[in-house]
């Protein structure tokens, strides 16, 4: 029997920055260890609806992939379906923390030019083989559906309970990891039905699609909610989220856990922009430790009728439709509000035991994480001014700079003020220097 | 003067926004704190011309406490909202004694109102520094008060049905450990459940009615999924404490107005 590698979500739960992933957490039915470090999530929420759209940068032999869901209700064919993963492409492009950079005007001409650009960031079956159905109710497994959606074969699975679930689960092929039973077991007593997916091969390959494409759902409920807890069972440490929150309302936010801003508006030493990825990941990583790692880290929000500055393409109507925006009745966002809340999180089972639950706020305050690097000017102008710029000013703009930088990260300032050009601590203009400056004294 | 609870509440309540404001990143601003003075200042004219010193205190208090639990994107809500408040003090009483506890009344009725309003319950974190600011100027504040008993029997019920929740879901007792650091829970337990003006005279009738106010809170948050069940479940079980009027009508109107539930005068 071939072995089946699955993936657990917990009714939701996603993609990673790193090889592969989806929704949550794979299960190697091997010895092979496989890890799910990274998840991307898309939730379109209103009132009690939702549409989900899980990503999935799965890369290894799609006759090794499944993936388990917790769902709030049994699905209809027409609740499911398989989205654009470059729509979430973009959609993490375009709210990714950004750096802007701009130009020092020449000293003398008193001339304001300046000039941005943008950085995205670094970072920026023969589905359930045919058993018969008095095993089934002998496990307390019910198939409440079956559908065929693109490449997937998807069951709806209605359990009584987790003892017969994972027999159900592992007489077809699935291999699940120590601690499921538990967690299994308190959704089907809070009357979570499960979702299954798998791939057809063949249907893949009729299809063409080489990478597999992210599934979406929706449903409705009164529990805001991404369940992450499956999707812990068998990680290695911390699990990087992110959740891009599309509401009508304002930001979304974390109920149960500490929502809180990424530091913004910093300026940086110029180097970083050669740098940003390792910049960000630095800063996210001290950011996290200075609020005790139990936090959700709000990168961005922001109203998708604008952005300033864009660091990505934004998103048609057509494209957040096809997203599950649901509410867009025509093509004008500004009459249709969504609002844009990314969400990042790094979550292990010690500090997040709970699976997350959501809220959406009135708060349309618009947020970006941005950064800013700002160019000297480098012209041979020769003026007091120009003195002043080279001597005193922008060496202290860099160690100032440095010292912000050494702040966000906790890198070592030694080495930082050396890769910004200061050797010597920067001294400041005398006091006296421009005071009858001008006066043809 | 110094044994009036109200001015231990008003230093604690303080020292909370500030902790608040410093170390959780509230977003509350000073707009939020002008303009909602203002709101306080004019609902305090409003509502008694000439306002003792004891009104002042207590509709301070109020307006911290708000402050403190409310979220809004526009500040003049926290005006509304210290408005509706005071407005209950002075006339969603009967025998001059509050039917609901002011500040839970009236960010319900916000929140029920407008989007722009929010209760944000994961907004102080589960840490201990902040858990412990909390548990002990509120320690102070309850025995100050004598309202130990409201405070501690509201959190064991609470934790006890949640406890029993996790056996029969099979979930760890991490979970429920989790549910009951929650800073905004802490808070409800401390400084809004413990009203004196609006729990009961007895101490039996205390326990019992904020026994009421957890399990109804824990329906509220594991059936129906709302964001800061207690206070929804405080405003719900208000009519509770006024029960006696109830079984007065039921029974004769000639009975007496005497109930155990029956709120202290203090």
């Amino acid at each position: 029997m071939s072995v089946t590698r699955i993936t657990f979500c917990t009714w939701l739960l996603a993609a990673s920055f790193s090889s592969f992933g989806f929704c949550g957490f794979y299960v190697a039915g091997d010895d092979t260890k496989l890890y799910n470090e990274s998840s991307r999530v898309v939730m379109v929420r209103d009132g009690e609806r939702t549409v989900m759209t899980m990503s999935n940068d799965f890369r290894g032999d799609a006759s090794q992939f499944a993936v388990v869901i917790p769902i709030p209700e049994v699905l209809e064919r027409g609740q499911i379906n398989v989205g654009d993963g470059a729509l979430i492409e973009q959609l993490d492009a375009f709210s990714a923390p950004r750096l802007v950079e701009y130009f020092d005007q020449d000293p003398c001409q008193h001339l304001r030019r300046y000039k941005r650009l943008l950085e995205a960031p670094a970072a920026a079956m023969d589905i359930m083989a045919d058993e018969s159905a008095a095993e089934r109710k002998a496990l307390g497994v019910t198939v409440a559906a079956r559908h065929q959606v693109g490449e997937y074969d998807i069951v709806i699975l209605d359990a009584t309970q987790s003892e017969g679930l994972i027999t159900w689960l592992t007489s077809q092929g699935y291999s699940l990891p120590p601690g499921a039973r538990q967690v299994l077991g308190s959704y089907i007593r809070q009357g979570l039905k499960f979702f299954a997916a798998k791939v057809n091969l063949q249907r893949q390959q009729h299809l063409g699609y080489a990478l597999l494409r992210p599934l979406q759902i929706a449903y409705e409920s009164k529990r805001f909610m991404l369940p992450i807890r499956l999707g812990m069972l068998n990680a290695s440490g911390e699990q990087e989220l992110l959740v891009y929150a599309i509401s009508k309302t304002g930001r979304v936010e974390t109920s149960n856990y500490r929502s809180v801003f990424m530091a913004t508006n910093n300026e940086l030493p110029n180097y970083v922009r050669e740098d940003f990825g390792n910049f960000y990941q630095a800063a996210f990583d001290k950011h996290l430790d200075a609020h005790g790692r139990q936090v959700a880290i709000t990168e961005y929000a922001w109203d998708m009728a604008s952005c300033d500055p864009c660091a990505g393409q934004p998103l048609s109507p057509a494209q957040l439709k096809a997203l599950g925006v649901f509410w867009l009745t025509d093509n004008h966002t500004r009459s249709n509000p969504t609002f844009l809340t990314r969400l990042h999180l790094r979550y292990d089972q010690t500090r997040f035991p709970e699976d997350l639950m959501f809220t959406e706020t009135g708060d349309r305050k618009n947020f970006q994480s941005r950064y800013v690097v700002r160019n000297p000017w480098l012209g041979e102008s020769q003026c007091a001014e120009a003195h002043r710029y080279r001597e005193y000013e922008l060496p202290q703009r860099r160690e100032q700079q440095s010292q912000v930088l050494a702040n966000l990260t906790g890198w070592d300032i030694q080495t930082i003020r050396q890769r910004s050009g200061l050797n010597d601590t920067p001294q400041k203009a005398p006091w006296w220097e421009q005071l009858w400056l001008g006066m043809g004294g | 003067m110094c044994y009036d609870p109200r001015i231990y509440q008003l230093c604690a309540l303080t020292t909370l926004l500030w902790v608040g404001a410093v170390s959780r990143s509230f977003a509350v601003d000073v707009t939020d704190i002008v303009i909602g003075s203002g709101g306080l200042v004019i609902s305090l004219i409003i509502v008694s011309r000439r306002p003792a010193r004891r009104a002042v205190l207590s509709a301070l208090i109020s307006f911290l406490s708000l402050l403190l639990l409310l979220r809004v994107s526009e500040p003049w809500l926290l005006a509304v909202a210290i408005f509706i408040a005071l407005a209950s003090k002075k006339w969603l009483a009967i025998d001059g004694r509050h039917i609901f506890n002011p500040s839970a009344l009236a960010i319900v009725a916000v929140c029920a109102l407008t989007p722009a309003a929010w209760i944000a319950p994961g907004q102080w974190g589960h840490e201990a520094f902040v858990l412990l600011t909390m548990t002990v100027a509120g320690s102070l504040i309850i025995s100050r008060a004598k309202r130990v008993d409201v405070s501690i029997a509201f959190l064991i019920t609470y934790a006890a049905l949640h406890f029993l929740r996790a056996l029969y879901l099979g979930d760890p007792l991490a979970i429920v450990g989790h549910k009951l650091t929650n800073g905004a829970l802490v808070m409800f337990a401390f400084f809004m459940i413990s009203d004196p003006k609006t729990t009961p005279a007895t101490a039996r009738t205390r326990v019992a009615f904020a026994g009421a106010v957890a399990a109804t809170a824990f329906i509220f948050e594991t059936r129906w999924f709302i964001q800061g069940a207690p206070l929804y479940a405080l405003v719900a079980c208000a009519p509770l404490l006024r029960s006696d009027l109830f079984l007065c009508w039921l029974k004769s109107p000639n009975l007496p107005r005497w109930h155990p539930f029956n709120i202290a005068r203090s």
